[in-house]
């Protein structure tokens, strides 16, 4: 699967490895240099750092330096071991067993064990403690700690996601056993097992972060992170322009308009690669209009993707075909995206019994118009830009769109969780796991949960299913490629783009690359030639 | 005055009970809920987690039912925990205080150091040359938007120039300096917030103590000064200026709340950490105790200020003395 990637990956990948390899020839004496800090700008700041409490992106990024879990992806999006050296899966999935690294320690000294694995799966389904994260771990049936460094987790059922779902974080026993998760000062205090230690947080301004000395993968080359708040678009880029900030992510017009200066590209150096989530143009499924798949069809037909992407993501985006990040093995790369055609979307939607009777410009069936009205978020302009460019393209096959722009919540409660919408334009972020069960399966159509389309097809709610009670990933790979193709062919929603991510990282950092997961995964590996640190911070 | 100050007072309460009920009602008929930044479309949350959340925090209680206990809890002086991260709501607020009065304070001081002058020479100069172009200057800081303004300055004296830091109140590694450095620091970060939210305010000001200057200036009193032959300086400041300050007492009075209040945009583009800030955050969090409490406390201290505006009103003025009815 992986040799079969789009061409931009690989065009990606390969100019990386290329100035990998050229900054390694030219610095092939040089050692790796201990120092400098990495300072990145954020715009939100972290709502706690208690780890399974942990729901926002910004408290998520800081966590992810401070603990580890028992499993993670690596930059491959293969699962490798982080706090559990290895594990075997037993009895066909009902079975986990992990074996733990040892000689791991909490970043107060004491030694991490087993018993700290246990508390945190405790506190996971204790129903007083207000995790997000329940869902996953409500399906084990037992957890028995054999010894200090081995666990045996049992299943009620095989579940494909559990190995993955223990990539969550894992909290040190003897600093929370009998505290309130909610309450406690460990939310602003964490201590984890990481490569980078807690070390002071200012409120509404900055997170520091010190290098871990006896980190088990070894010590960081750089002495600090430092997360800064700035809940500034404008501010953000202009803070990077003063060299305030060393990281952050751009917008595609800063991207492509705003930082091909010599100023600009001395200083930094820009990605981008596909990012973790989808945009959608979804209907109702219990609306007649949309019942038929060649008015759905047709709709795919007459919406012009590529415009979009060059309109509204500057060219910075790729076309999507289904619910599959491109990167992952579930996504079957042989599905190719129809090409626009309006002509062909008129005579599908033809030979649904749409045609204009009445001269109108606008289709219609039994005296019945063709419009309908498109429901999005307020503040994402990409969306409503892109929702203008659906409504002139449906327009030229007959279909009379109106544009709603509403809150978020508004939008989501008393339309989407009602049911109340003909059509929405929305975006789905994915997880690393790519089990789509929540979104598509036809169990999941009630108030408040994500199959708010009313998608019901027993075929693939069958593959579903067997997705998620089958580990072999080869298995699970024909079936969600069965999936894959189905969803594409029926179209219950159309499929519009995926976009970049587009991060920027000041030049003076070395060992930065793109991976299939992105950037920033191999941390703890980059470094800062001696002769060009910035910040000496005393420790 | 005792007694009518105490009548006055009492009357305050139940305006403030009103308020709270108001803001509490529309609070919860806005959609969404305090759990939606949590579970809003997060394929991994299931719907009985959404459920349990929404009890732990007590969101499925009748309305008066919450009301009252978050009333209850508010006389004691307990204003509750945030929804967002547990901590005690009272705490989250003073810590941004102290930002929020700093920049505000500063730059009252210096809106009242430029405009009083200015408003007072431009009404001892009606209509002169020099009038028309500090109205016409302050009117430009008043139209134009501070983002704007902001963002410029940011652009020329932080990225351009390179004079200025771009954001936020200390430098990385300040915290190591010693003490007189570290001031120096702070005060180059504070110039273009203060600075920029001085220009913004300097119109208000400066027009009302011109306008009342204009009119102190044509009361018979004043021409009998210059009768004396009194030198003109003497005239403007010591005897028009004291009387053309009274209505300035009483935008000082409702200023009062705006010091503590903030501005979520400004506060944004200086990447500041106050009150402003933490209202918009909670506000978009739907964390209604911290939002409560940012609503009740700055009630509080609007209604404070019409009072204390009335009680200087009546210092300053003998010709309002309370009690004192013929």
């Amino acid at each position: 699967m992986n040799q079969r990637k789009s061409e931009l990956v690989f065009l990606i990948a390969g100019w990386t490895l290329l100035t990998a390899w050229g900054t390694a020839l030219a610095q092939e004496s040089t050692i790796p240099s201990i120092g400098d800090a990495l300072v990145s700008g954020s715009i939100g700041e972290p709502s706690t750092l208690v780890p399974i409490l942990a729901s926002d992106s910004a408290s998520a990024d800081i966590c992810g330096l401070v603990f580890n879990g028992l499993v993670k992806y690596d930059r491959d999006l293969q699962l490798i071991g982080d706090l559990a050296e290895r594990w075997e899966v037993r009895s066909g999935g009902l079975e986990i067993l992990f074996f733990l690294r040892k000689g791991v320690r909490w970043h107060d000294g004491k030694p991490f064990s087993a018993s700290d694995v246990a508390f945190t799966y405790q506190r996971l389904i204790d129903p007083t403690v207000p995790t997000p994260y329940r869902g996953d771990f409500e399906r084990v049936s037992s957890l028995e700690v054999l010894d200090d460094w081995t666990l045996r987790v049992r299943y009620k059922e095989p579940f494909a996601p559990a190995l993955s779902s223990w990539g969550m974080w894992i909290m040190p026993r003897h600093l929370l056993e009998n505290q309130d998760l909610t309450t406690t000062s460990f939310k602003e205090n964490p201590i984890g097992t990481g490569p980078f230690r807690f070390h002071r947080w200012v409120r509404g301004d900055r997170i520091e972060l010190k290098a871990n000395p006896d980190y088990f993968e070894g010590r960081p080359y750089l002495d600090w992170t430092i997360y800064r708040i700035i809940p500034n678009q404008a501010t953000l880029f202009l803070e990077l322009q003063a060299q305030g900030i060393d990281e952050t992510g751009l917008t595609p017009l800063q991207f492509q308009r705003m930082t091909d200066t010599p100023r600009f590209t001395h200083s930094f150096q820009k990605f981008r690669y596909p990012s973790f989530g989808y945009a959608y143009l979804g209907y109702n499924l219990r609306d007649p209009k949309f019942q038929d798949i060649r008015v759905r069809q047709a709709i795919n037909l007459a919406i012009d993707k590529k415009e979009i992407i060059r309109g509204v993501l500057l060219g910075l985006g790729e076309e999507s075909t289904g619910p599959f990040p491109k990167e992952s093995w579930a996504y079957d790369p042989s599905i190719q995206a129809s090409a626009f055609d309006p002509e062909k979307a008129k005579a599908l939607l033809f030979s649904a019994g749409w045609k204009d009777t009445n001269g109108d410009g606008v289709l219609d069936r039994n005296g019945v118009p063709f419009e309908f009205t498109l429901l999005t978020n307020q503040g994402n302009l990409s969306r409503e830009l892109a929702a203008q460019i659906i409504q002139r393209r449906l327009q030229a096959v007959g279909i009379q769109v109106k544009i709603l722009i509403l809150e978020w919540s508004a939008l989501l409660h008393d339309f989407i969780d009602k049911h109340r919408f003909e059509a929405i334009l929305l975006g789905w972020a994915l997880d690393r796991e790519p089990d789509p069960f929540n979104i598509w399966h036809s169990s999941k159509t009630g108030p408040g949960e994500f199959n708010f389309i009313g998608y019901s097809n027993p075929k693939v709610d069958r593959l579903l299913e067997e997705g998620r009670r089958n580990l072999d990933l080869k298995v699970r790979a024909r079936v969600y490629h069965e999936l894959h193709r189905i969803l594409y062919e029926e179209q219950p929603v159309c499929f519009l783009y995926v976009p970049e991510a587009l991060p920027v990282i000041h030049r003076r950092f070395q060992q930065v690359e793109v991976s299939p997961i992105g950037i920033g995964y191999n941390l703890i590996h980059w470094y800062v030639p001696s002769d060009r640190q910035r910040y000496r911070l005393e420790k | 005055m005792g007694r009518t100050l105490l009548r006055q007072f009492l009357s305050l309460i139940p305006t403030f009970l009103g308020i709270t009920v108001v803001i509490f009602a529309v609070m919860h008929l806005a959609p969404g809920k305090p759990t939606d930044i949590v579970t809003d479309l997060n394929v991994k949350v299931s719907l009985q987690a959404k459920e349990q959340l929404i009890k732990l925090y007590g969101l499925d209680r009748p309305l008066h039912q919450q009301y009252l206990s978050w009333f209850k809890r508010t006389l004691k002086g307990d204003f509750g925990r945030s929804f967002r991260d547990g901590r005690p709501v009272s705490v989250k607020i003073l810590e941004r205080i102290p930002v929020t009065l700093l920049i505000n304070g500063l730059a009252l001081l210096i809106i009242l150091g430029v405009s009083i002058p200015l408003g007072v020479a431009s009404a001892a100069k009606e209509g002169s040359f020099f009038d028309h172009a500090v109205t016409f200057l302050v009117f430009i800081g008043y139209a134009v938007p501070t983002f704007w303004i902001a963002l410029l300055a940011l652009d020329f004296f932080g990225v351009r120039l390179n004079w200025l830091p771009v954001s936020g109140l200390s430098s990385l590694g300040a915290d190591r300096l010693p003490i007189w450095q570290r001031l120096g620091d702070l005060s180059r970060h504070l110039i273009l917030p203060v600075g920029v939210a001085a220009f913004g305010d300097l119109a208000g000001y400066s027009r009302y103590v011109r306008a009342s200057m204009l009119d102190v200036l044509r009361q018979d009193y004043i021409r009998t000064a210059r009768a004396k032959g009194l030198p003109e300086k003497v005239v403007l400041y010591r005897h028009a200026l004291g009387n053309a300050l009274l209505p300035l007492v009483t935008i000082l009075g409702l200023s009062i709340p705006g010091l503590l209040g903030g501005s979520v945009i400004f506060e944004s583009i200086f990447a500041l950490p106050g009150m402003g800030r933490l209202f918009y955050d909670s506000v978009m969090s739907r964390d209604y105790p911290v939002i409560m409490g940012i609503l009740v406390l700055g009630a509080a201290l609007t209604l404070l200020g019409n009072l204390l505006a009335d009680i200087a009103y009546a210092l300053a003025d003998p010709r309002i003395r309370y009690g004192e009815r013929q």
